[in-house]
């Protein structure tokens, strides 16, 4: 049976975190590996994650990782989860959102019916609370973000990690290099992840998020033009 | 509706829907509402320059007479060809005053003004939380959706 890996990247999470291994740990699927990579919280998320890791993980005991580092921004953390991992394949998990019971699950089955290299699936936002029954903010959506994306180790090996240099939009930087690169990708139509939206969130905070954006843009234009011209 | 561009008296990008970065003679431009971005080529970031700066139309013309030296009428043509193009992606907006100032456009070969559209990234960019998120929740679904 193929192994998965699931990366929790987090920058001061505590508030949410529980949430989201508590998530991971209850999954219908067990996972095989779940790695978190403190990228230089303060608020001490990697000890919210352990205790929460500890009352849970004495029943079937699933191999845990923590990883702390300074704080590199979240392409150099899902990285660092992936060069620490050893699954076929690989997930990511935010620390402010949480997948339902059967997201892993779902989203095995639909690769192995569909014999695609990366699956997402349907997220719902939510504003305070993630999990069964939560309220969503607006409609269900399918959505291609890091939590709804399980991705063939095979991907990253052929087309390498994340981009660390950019501050946002490293998972939309990725996809498209996947895209470009051949890697067969579907969406299932299942609820995969709540995503929590809060004050906190990343790139809501951040009046130059546009820029940024404009900038991954331009970057990936620039390599397709290099690559057709090669 | 059609527009009366050359009677404009300042035509901007259409913000906040419209994001843009003119760097190294390309623009880059993103429409926020569906998704979908541009590049430019030709004479084309010349005259986005322009309108991210909120000129006229008589203004943008001479901008690209200057920059290129071909004749007014050619100038005119080749911009309101392009302001209309820009405006069915729904990319620019007619509006008031006042312009901003920018340099001199360097001297280059007249070339089309011309823009490459990319929906190929539309899902990710707007279900990425760059978008800023209301209990409305994001994207909302377009009238002629939920009309649908």
């Amino acid at each position: 049976m193929e192994r998965v890996s699931i990366i929790l990247p987090c920058h001061n999470g505590a508030a949410f975190i529980a949430d989201a291994i508590t998530s991971v740990l209850h999954q219908s699927r067990v996972v095989d590996e779940i790695i978190l990579v403190d990228d230089g919280s303060s608020d001490g998320s990697a000890d919210v994650f352990a205790d929460v890791c500890a009352d849970v993980c004495a029943a079937y005991a699933p191999p845990v990782q923590i990883i702390r580092q300074s704080r590199q921004g979240a392409g150099a953390a899902r990285n660092r989860g992936l060069a620490a991992s050893s699954g076929d394949i690989i997930g990511f998990l935010d620390a402010d959102d949480g997948w339902p019971l059967d997201s892993v699950a779902v989203r095995l089955d639909h690769m192995a019916a569909t014999g695609a290299d990366i699956v997402f699936g349907i997220v719902r936002q939510c504003r305070h609370l993630v999990g069964e029954g939560a309220p969503g903010i607006g409609p269900d959506m399918a959505g291609r973000l890091a939590g709804t994306m399980l991705v063939r180790r095979a991907i990253f090996d052929r087309i390498g990690g994340f981009d660390p240099k950019l501050p946002s939009g490293e998972v939309i930087e990725w996809v498209a290099r996947a895209a470009d690169a051949g890697a067969v990708m579907t969406d299932c139509d299942a609820l995969i992840l709540y995503r929590r939206v809060h004050g906190g969130n990343m790139m809501l905070q951040r009046p130059d998020a546009s820029g940024e954006a404009l900038a991954m843009l331009r970057q990936t234009l620039a390599r397709r033009r290099a690559s057709s011209a090669a | 509706m059609q527009i009366d561009w050359q009677r404009a008296a300042a035509i901007w990008p259409n913000a906040p829907l419209v994001v843009s970065e003119t760097i190294d003679g390309e623009a880059i431009i993103m429409h926020h509402g569906n998704g979908h971005y541009f590049d430019t080529r030709g004479t084309g970031a010349l005259i986005w320059q322009a309108v991210e700066a909120g000129w006229s139309f008589d203004a943008m013309a001479a901008r690209l007479v200057a920059a290129t030296g071909i004749d007014a009428g050619q100038a005119e043509a080749s911009l309101g060809s392009f302001l209309a193009e820009l405006a069915a992606q729904d990319l620019v907006r007619v509006g008031t005053g006042p312009a901003l100032a920018l340099d001199a456009a360097p001297a280059m070969a007249y070339a089309p003004p011309i823009f490459g559209i990319h929906s190929d990234l539309a899902d990710m960019l707007l279900l990425d939380p760059v978008h800023d998120v209301d209990e409305g929740g994001w994207p909302q679904p377009r009238a002629s959706e939920v009309a649908a």
